[in-house]
């Protein structure tokens, strides 16, 4: 169902937890077919994602779209990282099961929304 | 990595002694059980002994009973179909029947049909049993398939004496006593595939043989109730391995229980928020289910699956719809990081406690990315 990478990410997933402290903004996001959630805290610094994490009740594809979410934001200048949308995830995960299109959008959504405050 | 199957509830694999028969020469020769020559004779006194042999196994009187289909989903139709063939009626479905017989009994309102869907408790036993007459029908499954719940179809059978009682024993068979005679049912579906025979096949038993109205047209195979070749192979696989279930269920039951047992004690003990579902009182020997706080039920199986252990969601979900189980809604139990753990026949201690051992560490990796 998953791809070797989709599934690595949900395995191994990158960039787990929860900041906390000054600059940290959070962003959070549900996925309304299923009641899944997820978190995305980042702190900007220097103008890029200097750190991020992220934290998901959800499902495999929940947790491998945030997880994918995540590491393509680290270091990415804030211009680039507000440019994420949900095919750049899709594709780096392809191929990318219909019935989990809601996972990569609550995904991409939680970024947005963080990336929102900053 | 050696697997552990943990989900007979959805297919058990081939016993033993079925994959020796499909394996061997002589399944590979039969002829078609309609022909007349030997290869044909053949095939047809196989078809027609492994008749009487299931009938005797089931209890049912009359090997005429017997009507081989290709499974579970099947012989629910041919079943509710033959039951509702009179003027319409009022009809009574539980609801947690699996959707095989769910959605035929649904369709019977387009058709002029009265139908109730009938409330079951916490436990997943039936509320209260509806009053119905000559001519209607009460479709009660011998047990669930998600939670093992094991339903009291004698209280069915009080309840409408009168009225065509459909069973759906195909959980049940192997697990628990399934007597047709004894369950005083008009008609009871089989599916060889939930007891280690190959998938494809199955039966219905029916009271009254000259009741069924067939779904297919053609042949007039199997006296014309169910047309279509019979498939001697899997038919003589589908009695060796009903004759094995039946024949070891009481043994095999007992040890079957101590190791769901031992799991759930593994798994209550070893994680926090778990809450287990289903009849504790009635429950079926091998079934497991549990919801695990905090956790999505799929995640979980992804991540067992990938530690070698197979289960399976206690949802309707597998599609990726998300949505939830309508066993579980219609019990008002948890419908998130629900596990059904379906044990086979033969798991050993050390099997048991490896599984257990995976879930509770899976449970706790996932709680960690979710905290």
């Amino acid at each position: 169902m998953y791809s070797p990478l989709a599934m690595d990410h949900f395995l191994r997933p990158r960039h787990v937890g929860k900041l906390a402290g000054p600059g940290v903004v959070s962003g959070v996001a549900t996925n309304t077919d299923c009641g899944d959630t997820a978190r995305i805290t980042l702190r900007a610094a220097g103008g890029a994602v200097a750190e991020v994490a992220f934290a998901s009740d959800g499902c495999a594809g929940a947790i491998a779209a945030c997880s994918a979410t995540a590491a393509w934001l680290a270091g990415k200048p804030l211009d680039d990282a507000r440019a994420l949308d949900v095919a750049t995830i899709e594709r780096l995960l392809a191929p990318w099961p219909d019935a989990k299109k809601g996972c990569t959008a609550m995904a991409v959504a939680a970024a947005r929304a963080a990336l929102a405050q900053t | 990595m050696t697997r552990i199957y943990l989900d007979h509830n959805a297919s058990s694999p081939w016993r033993p002694a079925v994959a020796r028969w499909m394996r061997s020469a002589r399944a590979g020769r039969l002829g078609n059980p309609s022909s007349l020559h030997r290869e044909g004779r053949a095939a047809r006194a196989l078809v027609e002994a492994a008749r009487v042999h299931i009938a005797r196994r089931l209890g049912a009187a009359d090997p005429q009973q017997v009507v081989f289909v290709s499974g579970g989903t099947e012989a629910n139709n041919l079943a509710i179909h033959a039951a509702t063939q009179g003027r319409p009626g009022r009809a009574a479905v539980t609801s947690i029947e699996h959707p095989a017989v769910l959605r035929p009994m649904a369709a019977l309102a387009q058709r002029g049909w009265q139908v109730e869907t009938l409330p079951v408790t916490a436990a997943g036993q039936v509320a209260g049993w509806p009053d119905l007459g000559p001519g209607d029908v009460l479709a009660v499954m011998r047990a669930n398939n998600e939670t093992g719940t094991v339903l009291d179809l004698a209280a069915a059978r009080r309840s409408a004496p009168d009225a065509w009682l459909h069973c759906d024993a195909i959980q049940a068979i192997g697990k628990i006593a399934v007597d047709f005679e004894a369950l005083g049912v008009d008609t009871l579906s089989v599916a060889g595939h939930k007891f280690g025979a190959p998938l494809g096949v199955g039966a219905l038993v029916v009271r009254d043989p000259n009741r069924i109205a067939p779904l297919q047209l053609g042949g007039g195979q199997e006296r014309g109730l169910r047309s279509g070749t019979q498939a001697a192979a899997l038919i003589e696989a589908l009695r060796i391995a009903l004759d094995e279930a039946i024949g070891e269920q009481q043994a095999r039951a007992a040890h079957t229980a101590r190791q769901r047992d031992r799991l759930e004690v593994l798994l209550t003990q070893g994680v926090a928020d778990v809450t287990v579902i289903g009849d504790p009182r009635a429950r079926l020997p091998n079934t497991l289910c549990l919801a695990f706080g905090g956790v999505s039920a799929e995640a979980l199986v992804v991540r067992l699956d990938a530690l070698g252990v197979a289960v399976a969601t206690g949802s309707a979900c597998s599609s990726g719809s998300g949505k939830p189980s309508h066993v579980l809604t219609a019990m008002g139990a948890p419908l998130r990081g629900v596990l059904r753990i379906s044990l086979g026949p033969d798991h050993g201690d050390a099997e048991i406690d490896t599984a257990g051992r995976h879930i509770v560490s899976a449970v706790a990796q996932l709680r960690r990315i979710a905290a």
